[in-house]
């Protein structure tokens, strides 16, 4: 037995252990009094961050850019001419008159090197070499190459030689410093004689190479996986940098740009400090590398990506925009083109704060652009803020709607409340009830008074039980119907379009009459007009409303499945899977994207049911994504024929709440979020969207005077702004609306009162057993029942 | 008194975890069951009284009971027979492998093989409209959607069974073999049949493994929430609605406070059934 037990047993005090405990009370009280100090500190923010400006870009839409060493750049865009911007931002277009007669149908890919010379990639208007002729014909885009000199003569390209297959894509070419041509395939890189085509084999590689820089001697490339260093003297590949690669794989889903910079130049920026300390690594030069998440370096040889630049507080946390190009200045700044005909640069000043001393959170379920635009607009306003835009459903984690809103709701429970939340796809009333969000008609009711906002949109959000608004819709769709005069001219209801789709399938005894390849698609179309029919004034179910819709759709898949045998039908349905994905689209995009697609291929009625998106390209031109139908159609000259109207279902007035914001009750920032709800309000912001912006689907601005400002031709420039040039293309301004079209918009938006919002349980659930209706499953009677009981027991919870 | 000290010492580290992993956080639901989420006002038993007389409450507790009373007595007996009728096999260790197949199989297999067979074009209406065709005196059948009908249950308690059966089993034989065989067979040389075997020795013996396999199939009951969740989504036909379907639910819609009383409620259920098994069984 030891000293300390016999003195334990024989109930002594042992000191020692009588010291123990009191340094552990005396370390746990200094604890204590520091972890208290620690709150009432105020912590000092460091200064100086870089900030961006944009850049006005030379007449033309560009896609590419090369970076000079002198500051200098080269833009180019496939349907612009090379252009030269020199250090001090004086441009002059490349004088080029080979392009007039040369056999070019569409130039691809682009390389151009310092002194001007470039190598395209192409497609050309009438083939010559029958093997690729027949590649083509079969659907495999085959390029042809063609070299420009310095003095803008244009030689043929032929590459060929020892491990170069004729025909292989190459969709990356980049000139070295010293005037060599590298390019690279989708497995391959080579380097080019541009003189004689002779093609050298270098290395193969996992990915297409994205991204091409030159050390001295070393070539960087470095496709969505992996950088390859590459020894071009002793012609080998080096050992790679797995740090590199890392980050390489990490960060390069929405783009990822590079480019090198010699440090001694860059040793005398605002950086210096920064830089002296990085002097001991090794390395004479710096590799920037810019991405969705900010801009980075990567000293050559080194070990570490140290990250000097937020992506958040400058314009590369843009979703909707991806980097394409990065130089970097002698003055430490950054020069980036994005696409969409977008650049900036990016300067460090020494005035904002390191960080921004407040953060402001905007919660969406999913990514919403113009809520990201407008972040980032209110946050170029507020030096001091931080706008922390995050997503439920981001994309990139496959999470269901379910479980982002668990998550939300479990960071509700535990108090950690976003300021802002845009409602879409959500169940307002529940949060509304359940004190989360708070009421608006405080801040809403100037404009309202002052008539800036169209009052029965509004008015449309106000909750029943309440009487309160707790979210607005910032913009709107409409419904509309488009078709050929005889069969829905004067349509006032469901039974309106039943008939018209009768009449049509009359006329048209074969093919589809309505896009709906899938029995979801009849639904798609017809349950927003429908939906907001189906509740009482009491909040139950009208199920004898919800029958009468059930058994006009079966008619309408009925009438339109008419026209296919089964086999037919199915081969259809292969045949529009292309353009037809079913999970990335809404109803909207059902309603007319692709409709186009349909036209072309059967449709003889121009019967289609749909929403307007955005009234830019004219009330006669229904927004879609890829194509313009009715830019199409009147260049058919078809107006005589063809004609819209305002689509009533079974509801009137119906309009499509999009981007419902509201604001937390709980909000860690109220004030600030009340301001950023006021910016969303303003017209810079709504209209600035749609001019910086065209083209996008946003919908239609519940503001009156942004709606009018959008639609006023002298805004717009068209051939640039829009980005097209082509007198046929979407944006010509022979298409856009004409003042009668644009008094009928004003008087649709002034009616609808109705609204709809999706995501709804009702609709989740009518959605469902509608199919299971459409597919002969159940009688119309059986599926409103079933919607009836299934509601019945979410009314009880 | 002090060795009784050290070794509450010892117990400590797990009580602490159990303290801070389960019992606070029950204290914590059980004071927010009291109070108003938000501003904390003390509500007394309003919480309650709502889940109580909220009506898809009272539909979600028919049917979980339903469901617990055919479902467990079921799993017990088949399992039990099994494991009776296996107890004399020599070969009888690759059945039991075999039998605990379905333990093994994903969630989101089962789900699918389920809708396989069970849909409306699934592979038993297939056969059963193809017998009706086949034999004139029959009449003709309509196919059935069994997860929309009054069947949803009888569906739901099949897979139940499918799935856990072989596990049971398992238990059963565990117990089974932990009985003394010379009991057995002392009776069988006093000239007891099958029937006094059973009655007199084998169900005494197996008395400690009938509350735990017990205890087990009503957890079992429980967690087999998901496959139903799975198959027929949130608000699925009414007679396969249960209390999971309910709290999820509630969670989606921010009722936080109900929630909280549902869960003590069933906390105190659960332990009541605990104790009175265990009464039952120290009884005899």
């Amino acid at each position: 037995m030891t000293d300390r037990e016999i003195r334990w047993k024989s109930g002594q005090k042992d000191r020692g252990l009588t010291r123990s405990r009191l340094y552990a009370a005396l370390l746990a009280a200094v604890m204590c009094v520091g972890l208290l100090g620690c709150g009432s500190l105020e912590e000092e923010i460091p200064m100086g961050r870089y900030a961006d400006r944009e850049v006005k870009l030379p007449s033309g839409t560009f896609t590419y850019m090369r970076a000079c060493p002198d500051g200098s750049y080269y833009l180019y865009g496939l349907d612009t001419n090379l252009t030269y911007v020199d250090a001090q931002g004086e441009s002059r277009e490349k004088n080029w008159s080979w392009e007039t007669n040369a056999n070019i149908h569409v130039k691809y890919e682009v390389g151009v090197a310092d002194n001007g010379a470039a190598v395209f990639a192409y497609t050309p208007k009438f083939w010559v070499d029958q093997e690729l002729e027949a590649l083509w014909l079969s659907g495999d885009n085959r390029y042809l190459y063609c070299y420009v000199d310095e003095a803008g003569k244009n030689h043929a390209l032929e590459p060929h030689g020892e491990g170069y297959q004729k025909g292989t894509n190459l969709n990356t070419l980049v000139f070295s410093q010293k005037g060599e041509l590298y390019a690279a395939s989708a497995n391959q890189m080579y380097r080019i004689n541009v003189e004689n085509g002779e093609a050298d084999s270098l290395f193969a590689t996992s990915g297409q190479v994205e991204s091409i820089v030159f050390a001295d001697d070393v070539m960087l490339a470095a496709d969505r996986e992996k950088a390859y260093f590459y020894d071009l003297t002793a012609g080998k590949l080096l050992d790679g940098s797995s740090v590199l690669d890392e980050f390489i794989k990490s960060h390069s889903s929405g783009g990822l740009v590079m480019t090198l910079a010699d440090r001694d130049r860059q040793a005398d920026t605002a950086e210096d400090a920064a830089e002296a300390e990085l002097d001991g690594a090794g390395g004479t030069q710096i590799l920037y590398l810019a991405c969705r998440t900010g801009v980075y370096r990567y000293i050559w040889g080194g070990s570490i990506i140290e990250q000097i630049a937020d992506g958040q507080m400058t314009a590369l946390g843009d979703t909707q925009r991806e980097p394409l190009a990065l130089q970097a200045l002698d003055n430490g700044e950054f020069r980036l083109l994005f696409s969409g005909n977008y650049m900036t640069e990016m300067y460090y000043d020494e005035t904002l704060p390191a960080r921004p001393s407040k953060e402001l959170a905007v919660y969406s379920l999913e990514e919403i652009g113009w809520i990201r635009y407008a972040g980032q607009l209110f946050q170029k306003e507020h030096p001091d803020v931080l706008v922390r835009y995050e997503t439920g459903m981001d994309g990139d984690n496959a999470v269901s709607k379910e479980d982002a809103l668990k998550n939300l709701n479990t960071r509700l429970l535990a108090g950690d409340v976003p300021d802002v939340i845009v409602m879409d796809q959500m169940d307002m009333e529940q949060y509304a009830d359940k004190g989360v969000l708070r009421e608006l008609d405080g801040i809403l009711q100037p404009y309202l008074d002052d008539g800036i906002l169209y009052r029965n949109i509004v008015e449309g959000m106000r909750m029943t039980d309440t009487e309160k608004i707790y979210g607005v819709p910032m913009m709107v769709y409409l419904p509309l119907w488009l078709s050929e005069e005889m069969y829905l001219e004067g349509e006032d209801g469901l039974d309106d379009i039943v008939a018209g789709v009768e009449l049509a399938r009359q006329k048209h005894p074969e093919g589809p009459v309505l896009y709906t390849p899938y029995p979801k698609d009849v639904l798609l179309q017809t349950i927003p007009v429908c939906l907001p029919a189906w509740t009482k004034e009491d909040g139950s179910l009208d199920g004898e409303k919800l029958t009468a819709y059930y058994e006009a759709v079966k008619k309408l898949w009925e009438l339109d499945s008419a026209g296919f045998d089964e086999a037919g039908r199915e081969a259809w349905q292969k045949n529009n899977m292309e353009y037809y994905e079913p999970a990335d689209m809404d109803m909207a995009d059902i309603g007319f994207n692709y409709q186009y697609n349909a036209q072309q291929n059967f449709g003889e009625t121009w019967l289609q049911l749909g929403f307007l998106m955005t009234p830019q390209v004219g009330m006669t031109g229904i927004h879609v994504e890829k194509a313009n139908m009715a830019a199409d159609w009147q260049q058919k000259e078809l107006d005589d024929e063809v004609t819209y109207g305002a689509y009533t279902g079974q509801a009137d007035n119906v309009y499509w709440a999009r981007m419902i914001v509201g604001l937390c009750e709980q909000a860690k920032e109220p004030e600030l979020a009340e301001e950023f709800f006021e910016a969303l309000l303003s017209d810079e912001m709504m209209r600035k969207w749609w001019l910086d912006r065209p083209r996008n689907h946003s919908g239609l601005t519940i503001r009156k005077d942004s709606l009018s400002d959008i639609l006023d031709i002298s805004n717009i420039e068209f051939g640039q702004t829009m980005g097209f040039k082509d007198p046929t293309g979407i944006n010509y301004p022979d298409f856009w609306p004409t003042e009668e079209e644009k008094q009928w918009l004003y008087q649709m938006m002034e009616d609808a009162d109705c609204c709809y919002r999706p995501g709804t349980m009702l609709e989740e659930c009518a959605m469902e057993t509608g199919i299971r209706v459409l597919n002969g499953e159940l009688t119309p009677e059986e599926g409103a029942k079933e919607v009836e009981r299934k509601m019945a027991i979410a009314m009880e919870e | 008194m002090r060795w009784k000290s050290k070794r509450l010492l010892f117990l400590l580290p797990g009580f602490a975890g159990v303290m801070l992993f389960y019992l606070l956080p029950f204290f914590e639901v059980a004071r927010r069951s009291f109070v108003k989420s938000g501003n904390n006002a003390f509500v007394g038993m309003d919480h309650y009284r709502a889940v109580v007389e909220n009506g898809a409450f009272m539909l979600a507790v028919r049917n979980t009971f339903l469901y617990m009373a055919v479902g467990v007595p079921l799993l017990m007996g088949i399992s039990l027979m099994l494991s009776l009728l296996l107890r004399g096999l020599l070969q009888r260790r690759r059945l039991v492998s075999a039998m605990l197949l379905p333990m093994a199989v994903p969630a989101a297999v089962m789900v699918l093989t389920l809708q396989i067979l069970i849909d409306r074009q699934g592979v038993i209406n297939g056969v059963v409209t193809k017998v009706s065709e086949q034999i004139a005196a029959l009449p003709v059948f309509d196919a059935i959607d069994y997860l929309n009908t009054e069947w949803a249950l009888a569906v739901v308690v099949c897979s139940f069974l499918w799935k856990n059966t072989g596990y049971m089993v398992i238990l059963w034989l565990a117990g089974l073999s932990a009985l003394p065989k010379e009991v057995e067979e002392a009776a069988q040389v006093d000239g007891a049949n099958r029937w006094q075997n059973w009655h007199y020795i084998i169900r005494p013996g197996l008395s400690g493994s009938f509350f735990t396999i017990g205890m087990l199939s009503v957890l079992q009951i429980f967690k087999s929430y998901r496959e139903v969740w799975m198959v027929a989504g949130s608000y699925p036909q009414e007679h396969i609605y249960f209390l999971q379907h309910l709290l999820q639910n509630w969670y989606l819609k921010l009722e936080f406070d109900r929630m909280a009383a549902l869960t003590v409620i069933l906390s105190l259920v659960l332990l009541c059934v605990c104790l009175l098994l265990q009464k039952r069984l120290e009884a005899g």
